[in-house]
């Protein structure tokens, strides 16, 4: 990694057409004015990495990853395990059970 | 969890009075929901800036898990878990834009499970990564009263976005933190 150490008002070049001027430091925050074409994207870093994990993350959504994480997360030793999350639930039917569920409100 | 009571004690009200409406899911077939378990994020979430609105599922098999899914996409599921049950220990900072866009009051934290609900997008491993994660760094929260909700990127405090969510926890803390 290059270092750098520059001051208030000083700034560096990135290439021809990038520039970063040190505007403000105050604190720990240090304040940057940012120079570059419009085909440049900027963007902070953590919000890239954000970005990146949130589509990792719905890739990785299936029945099977699901039922694996549960176990980890809650193994029901007494209960039976759970096998198929699309079945409805005869328990707590205003839960996100399935649809026939108000219908045994009724009933029962 | 608190957030979760709250939804649904507030299904048992809707019911009462009208039909509810179904969604057709990616984990979970098509379901009932309550329209308070519908939330807003007026910019979206990260990588997904199109999706604006999320209806938040659970079920007493899945607990504490819960899904996140798009009304407009079926296809879209994030699976979050409450934050605690990540990091029994984790500190929530809300900046002032955070608090303003999730139109909570200025200068106050909220407090989780009672005016937010907050939780952690969980990675459920696969061919990506073997084993389950959390970000840490940059959980979703939401305004239980008004229904709006954001993904917060946490920059005060170092947390990890890929924090491994079965190190150095048992499963008897999960339990308790849940």
């Amino acid at each position: 990694m290059l270092v750098m150490r520059r001051r208030p008002g000083e700034s560096f070049l990135i290439g021809e057409a990038v520039e970063i001027e040190v505007l403000e430091i105050c604190g720990t925050r240090v304040k940057l004015g940012i120079v570059a074409p419009d085909s440049v994207i900027i963007q902070r870093k953590e919000s890239k990495l954000t970005r990146d994990e949130n589509i990792i993350a719905a890739r990785s959504v299936g029945q099977q990853n699901i039922l694996v994480l549960l176990h980890q997360v809650a193994p029901r030793p007494q209960g039976t395990p759970v096998k198929d999350l699309t079945e409805s639930l005869t328990g707590d039917p205003l839960l996100t059970g399935k649809s026939n569920s108000r219908d045994s409100v009724k009933k029962q | 969890m608190m957030a979760s009571h709250v939804a649904r004690s507030f299904g048992r009200e809707i019911a009462l009075l009208s039909p509810m409406p179904r969604i057709q899911t990616k984990c979970l077939g098509e379901v009932e929901y309550s329209s308070h378990a519908v939330f807003t994020f007026p910019l979206g979430i990260p990588g997904f800036e199109n999706e604006h609105t999320f209806v938040f599922l659970e079920r007493p098999d899945a607990h504490p898990l819960m899904f996140m899914q798009s009304t407009a996409t079926p296809k879209l599921c994030l699976i979050l878990m409450p934050i605690l049950a990540a990091d029994r220990h984790y500190k929530l900072r809300l900046a002032a834009e955070d608090l303003s866009a999730l139109q909570l009051p200025a200068h106050k934290q909220p407090r989780i499970g009672k005016e937010i609900l907050c939780a952690v997008v969980v990675c459920a491993g696969g061919e990506d990564r073997p084993d389950p994660t959390a970000n840490l760094l940059a959980p979703i929260v939401v305004n239980l009263k008004r229904q709006i909700g954001i993904q917060v990127i946490q920059t005060q405090v170092h947390y990890s976005y890929r924090h491994p969510l079965f190190a150095g926890h048992s499963h008897e803390e999960l339990a308790l933190c849940s």
